[in-house]
Order: C-alpha cells, then sequence, then structure tokens
C-alpha cells in the first residue's frame, strides 16, 4: 500500500486513526501494530512473515546480548552473530542477483540461480533493527523487554518501506509514552499533505519530462534536452523521496511520535559536505554512527581517514542498489568528499555562495546520471551529451519545447527547493491566533484537494525509493 | 566440569535463524513446484484486463518475434500488439526445465529491447507503457506483460501459480 493511493488515504488510514484515538492506554500501540501489519501485507503478503522471522529473531537476540553486557566477550559473540544473520538474509535477497551476475561474468561456468523478488523496505527496517541491537551492546539503550513495543518499533508503517530510518535510540521513550495533541495531529495533517502535494502534484509531473527525455534515442538529444532530464530527474527525487518522508513525519505526528527531519533543502548547500548534511539525514546518521565513527572517523592518520571514507560511500552506493552504476555513484561521492575534505574546501570558502551552490549543483547531478542511468556506459554516454559529445546539436526544438511548456513547474520546483516560500508563507499568515489556524485549513484543504484530482486520474505512481 | 543450563533464549535464537533458512528454502522451492496449465494462467491473466489493442499470437508469432519454439516448451500463452502503434503484449512460457529459463529471459529481454527502440524519440506513451513492462520468472513459468493493467495480469499470474 502507498500513502499517496484512494484506499489509504480513504479506507486504511481513518480507520486506523478512529481505532488509535478510540482504544486506551496500551492499546494504542497494539493498533498500530496490527495496522503496520496489515499495511506491509497489503503489498508484500508473504515476505510479512520474513518480518516477522525478523522481529522474533533481533527480539531474542537484543534479551542475549543484554544478559551477556557484563561478559564482554560473550556479548561482542552475541552481537557479531546478530549481525551476520542481518546481514546475510539483507544480502541474500537484496544481493543475490548482483554476486551471481558478476561471478557468472568472469567464471568460466555459470551459476544457475532464481532470483526472488526483493521485500519492500527491507534495507530500511534491517538498518533500523541494526540500530536497536548495536545500542543494546554500546549500553546506550535498555533492552526492549517488551515484544509487542519492540515489534511496533520494527514495523511501524508510516516510516516502514521508505524511511526515515529512526534509530531505536530516538524513539525508544516514545514507544513507552507519548503525548497526542490537536496542535500535534494538525502539525502532523499539515506536513502529511505538503508531503502527498510535492509527491503527487510535483514529483510525478515533472518525472514525465524525466521520462520523455531517457526515452529518446541517444543521437536525438541536444545538450539542453540532456540537461533538462537530468534536472527533471534532480527534482523528482528530491520531492519524491522528500515526500515521502514528510509524509512518514506528518503521519507519525498523527500518532504522536516525533521522527526525525530527513531532508533540509539539499539543493541549497554550498558544498557536497553540507549536501550529505541535507539529503536522506537519516541514512548518513545511521552510517556515521554505525560504521564510520567505529572505524575510527577522521580522528586517525590521512590515508585510515581516507579508506574510512570510501568504505562509507562504497557501502552507501551498494545499500542503494545492487548494481556497477550505484558502487560508482558511492566512490563518486567518497572521492569528491575527499577532495573537498583535503583540497577544495580552503579554496571553496573564499568564493561567492552563488558559485559554491552552482558547483555543488552540477556534482549533484552528475551524480544522479550515475543512479539513474541503466549501466555505467549509458551514464558515460549521457554525462557526454550533457557536455556536447554525441549531442544532437546544443539547443533544438525538443528542448526548447521542453523549458518552456514547463516554465511554470520548473519555477515553482526551483522555489520549492528552497526554503523561502515556506518561511513567507509562514510570515504571510502570521504567528498564531485563529486566523493562522484558519488559513492553514483552507491553503491546505485546496492542496489536498488538488491532489486527490490528480490522483483519481493518474495511474503512474511509483515512489522512487521503494525499490531500495 | 560445569554442568550447562538449559538455555532458552540461545535455543530460541538459533531455531529463528533454522526458520529463516527453511523460509527462505520454501520460497525458493515454491519458485520451482507448481505444475499449472498456461491455459488456466491465460484465463486468470484475462479476467483482470481485456484484450484491446492485442490479439492472440500464433506459434510462428512466437518464432518470428521471439525467436523460440512452442513445441520445445510445455505451453505458451502470447498476446501481441494488434496495430504497429500498439505496444500491448502478453508472454508466458512454461518451460520444461529450468535450463530453458536463461533462452527464454534473453528472448524476452531481446523482444523488449527491440520495441524500446522502435518507439524511442516519438511514442511517448509506448515507450512509458514499455519501461513499465514486468517480467518474471517463477518456477517453471516465464512471464511478460506491457499493459496499462500490468500490475492486475502480473498479481493474476502470481496467484494462478
Amino acid at each position: 500500500m502507498v500513502f499517496s493511493s484512494i484506499v489509504f488515504l480513504f479506507t486504511f488510514l481513518p480507520i486506523v486513526l478512529i481505532l488509535y484515538y478510540i482504544i486506551p492506554g496500551r492499546g494504542k500501540n497494539i493498533v498500530l501494530l496490527l495496522g503496520s501489519l496489515l499495511f506491509y501485507a497489503w503489498g508484500e503478503p508473504v515476505y510479512i512473515f520474513l518480518m516477522i522471522f525478523s522481529i522474533f529473531f533481533n527480539y531474542i537476540s537484543g534479551l542475549d546480548i543484554a544478559r551477556n553486557l557484563k561478559n564482554r566477550r560473550a556479548a561482542k559473540r552475541s552481537l557479531v552473530f546478530n549481525i551476520v544473520v542481518n546481514l546475510a538474509v539483507l544480502g541474500f535477497f537484496k544481493y543475490e542477483g548482483f554476486v551471481l551476475d558478476s561471478l557468472n561474468s568472469v567464471l568460466p561456468v555459470k551459476i544457475s540461480y532464481h532470483e526472488l523478488p526483493l521485500p519492500i523496505g527491507i534495507s530500511f527496517y534491517t538498518f533500523q533493527i541494526l540500530s536497536y541491537i548495536i545500542d543494546v551492546y554500546r549500553k546506550n539503550v535498555k533492552v526492549q523487554n517488551n515484544f509487542l513495543d519492540f515489534a511496533l518499533y520494527v514495523s511501524m508503517f508510516p516510516q516502514l518501506i521508505a524511511g526515515p530510518i529512526v534509530k531505536y535510540a530516538d524513539i525508544e521513550k516514545q514507544l513507552h509514552f507519548r503525548r497526542e495533541s490537536w496542535s500535534k495531529f494538525g502539525d502532523g495533517a499539515m506536513s502529511f499533505i505538503r508531503g502527498l502535494a510535492k509527491k503527487v502534484l510535483l514529483a510525478n509531473t515533472i518525472g514525465m519530462v524525466f521520462t520523455e527525455v531517457s526515452s529518446m534515442a541517444s543521437g536525438e538529444v541536444s545538450v539542453l534536452t540532456a540537461w533538462l532530464g537530468c534536472a527533471a530527474y534532480t527534482f523528482q527525487i528530491y520531492f519524491d523521496f522528500s515526500g515521502y518522508s514528510d509524509m512518514a513525519v506528518g503521519l507519525g505526528k498523527m500518532f504522536g511520535f516525533e521522527f526525525p527531519r530527513n531532508f533540509n533543502y539539499p539543493y541549497i548547500s554550498k558544498s557536497i559536505t553540507e549536501f550529505w548534511r541535507r539529503w536522506h539525514i537519516s541514512l548518513s546518521t545511521w552510517f556515521r554512527e554505525y560504521v564510520y565513527i567505529p572505524l575510527g572517523g577522521n580522528r586517525v592518520s590521512t590515508w585510515k581517514h581516507i579508506r574510512n571514507l570510501l568504505v562509507v560511500w562504497l557501502l552507501t552506493g551498494l545499500w542503494h542498489g545492487a548494481a556497477w552504476n550505484f558502487v560508482a555513484w558511492g566512490i563518486y561521492y567518497g572521492i569528491i568528499l575527499i577532495v573537498e575534505k583535503y583540497l577544495l574546501t580552503p579554496v571553496l570558502e573564499k568564493m561567492p555562495g552563488i558559485i559554491r551552490r552552482i558547483y555543488s549543483l552540477l556534482i549533484i547531478m552528475i551524480g544522479w546520471v550515475l543512479f539513474f542511468s541503466p549501466s555505467l556506459g549509458s551514464a558515460l554516454k549521457y554525462v557526454g551529451t550533457m557536455f556536447g559529445a554525441g549531442a544532437h546539436g546544443i539547443v533544438d526544438r525538443e528542448g526548447i519545447y521542453l523549458l518552456m511548456t514547463n516554465l511554470a513547474l520548473w519555477i515553482i520546483l526551483i522555489l520549492g527547493s528552497t526554503p523561502g516560500v515556506h518561511k513567507r508563507y509562514e510570515k504571510f499568515i502570521g504567528r498564531k491566533g485563529q486566523k493562522k489556524i484558519a488559513a492553514n485549513c483552507v491553503v491546505y484543504a485546496v492542496i489536498f484537494i488538488l491532489c486527490i484530482a490528480y490522483l483519481v486520474t493518474e495511474t503512474y505512481n511509483p515512489f522512487l525509493y521503494f525499490r531500495f | 566440569m560445569k554442568k550447562r543450563k538449559f538455555d532458552l533464549i540461545n535455543i530460541l535464537k538459533y531455531a529463528m535463524v533454522v526458520v529463516f533458512i527453511a523460509y527462505i528454502a520454501l520460497l525458493v522451492s515454491q519458485e520451482n513446484t507448481d505444475d499449472v496449465p498456461v491455459k488456466t494462467i491465460s484465463q486468470n491473466m484475462l479476467k483482470v484486463t481485456n484484450t484491446d489493442g492485442m490479439s492472440q499470437g500464433t506459434t510462428q508469432d512466437l518464432k518470428k518475434y521471439y525467436g523460440l519454439n512452442a513445441n520445445d516448451y510445455d505451453g505458451v500463452m502470447l498476446y501481441i500488439p494488434d496495430d504497429v502503434m500498439s505496444v500491448n503484449e502478453i508472454l508466458v512460457v512454461k518451460l520444461k526445465n529450468q535450463e530453458q529459463a536463461n533462452e527464454v529471459e534473453q528472448a524476452v529481454k531481446k523482444r523488449l529491447k527491440t520495441q524500446k527502440s522502435s518507439f524511442e524519440g516519438y511514442g511517448v506513451n509506448q515507450t512509458k507503457l514499455l519501461n513499465s513492462a514486468i517480467t518474471e520468472t517463477k518456477g517453471n513459468y516465464v512471464m511478460m506483460v506491457i499493459s496499462e493493467d500490468a500490475e492486475k495480469i502480473f498479481e493474476a499470474f502470481k496467484n494462478s501459480i
């Protein structure tokens, strides 16, 4: 089930909300847990068992690590065992085909295999589970003795499918006690509608421009068209993924939870280092806390620091997908961050902000080419076209058509990628009081109706990050 | 010598690993065990869509578009576009053995590639449908569907076997 579907908006969500607010006390967690299992089973009737087994295994593992905490060797053995099992399950479903395909391409014999479909959200919930297990071992959190609360942490439907990756430490207390209020519910509903609009009105619409460009034969694409195609994807992935995160955070608030922010206007960044502090914050934070820092972070020799960065970015690339272009995408960012850290930062700091922003956007856009291309070869070809190699001229009719017919949309997307619009809106409607509430009700109701009008007529509605 | 205590947590932990392995083995084996006639699958798939823009393909069509001989397989269902501007297409092949899977998968990939290159650049809707084509190998069945109802048809295929 996806958030931007009629069945979710008008059947599932209202029923779960009503039951949640009717049932008192600890019963609320049971409602949320059952709702979450139903939400997942709706799209993955077979893999719901995988998630339930995972919940059981990790609940028991957590207890095992906790009881061994005084004997660090035993605790460590239990931790390693748990990590190996979790990564083996993730690896089997996500990387079996990639590994065997790669082996088949270099080995003289062909290993035959049948790739099972990827269970939706497995990368997200496995990382959440690992955050719990590692933090129990580190004594950062107490072991969760309540099985239902642990099951809810793993399966909670607002962020189950595409994040944000909520660390157990961030939500530990809220699982036991949280306060719901009308004000929080209203904030959550607004965040949800903003996310829905980002996804339905902006990402899906600009996605059509990207589809149009990507379906053109490579020799027919001009430099302008190639850049517009890349810009379209740049906006599509941001509004799609940050839209989903806004919806997840909003739904969390409607149920009384506070999830961490996952995006903070990444395209206004003045460096790639800053970009990764603003893009998919929960994933960057996860890798920093559970991989980068344990490897020594930056408190080691220069070479080890470079190694640490490359390891983290190789893993970040692999996390996104089992394909060589994702590996290349991860290493691409690893190298850029190393260059920024050791060479570019002093130079960048002397430059005007606008130049730094253009520099960052260029790097980001080229990175997205690696991300959206089906293979490394086609990515290099596309980047070549962006810079004139094999292009159908610099500017052609198709490029001008794509630019001019979507001019209003391009402007909205650019403005929507900056914090200015939201700040001005907040300033315009005032700080508090009845006037603000009334204005928000009207504005968000209009946006919601627009989204619904779009949803009932449009069937093409995937979230890009579901495949991770 | 110290006598080991009955350790429920450890037993459950290792038991869950066995459950994981059994579950994955079951999923993989399910890919291989079902034996449903193509006719039944075909009927179920056509219940959730109509054949507008398609006509039933013949063994010659299978040879022409996919380079495959129908007699080599346990069964074939093929619906092909009924005019040059349509891309709607459904193919289900029931294999005689697993060794045939690669050959059919390659034929499907090649067919999709040919169709994409035919419509690239001018057929936006067709390209969109081709890009959202669903291909799947499940047990002894290889399936491809290009249709606005692709998801529904795919679900019907999955539920049939």
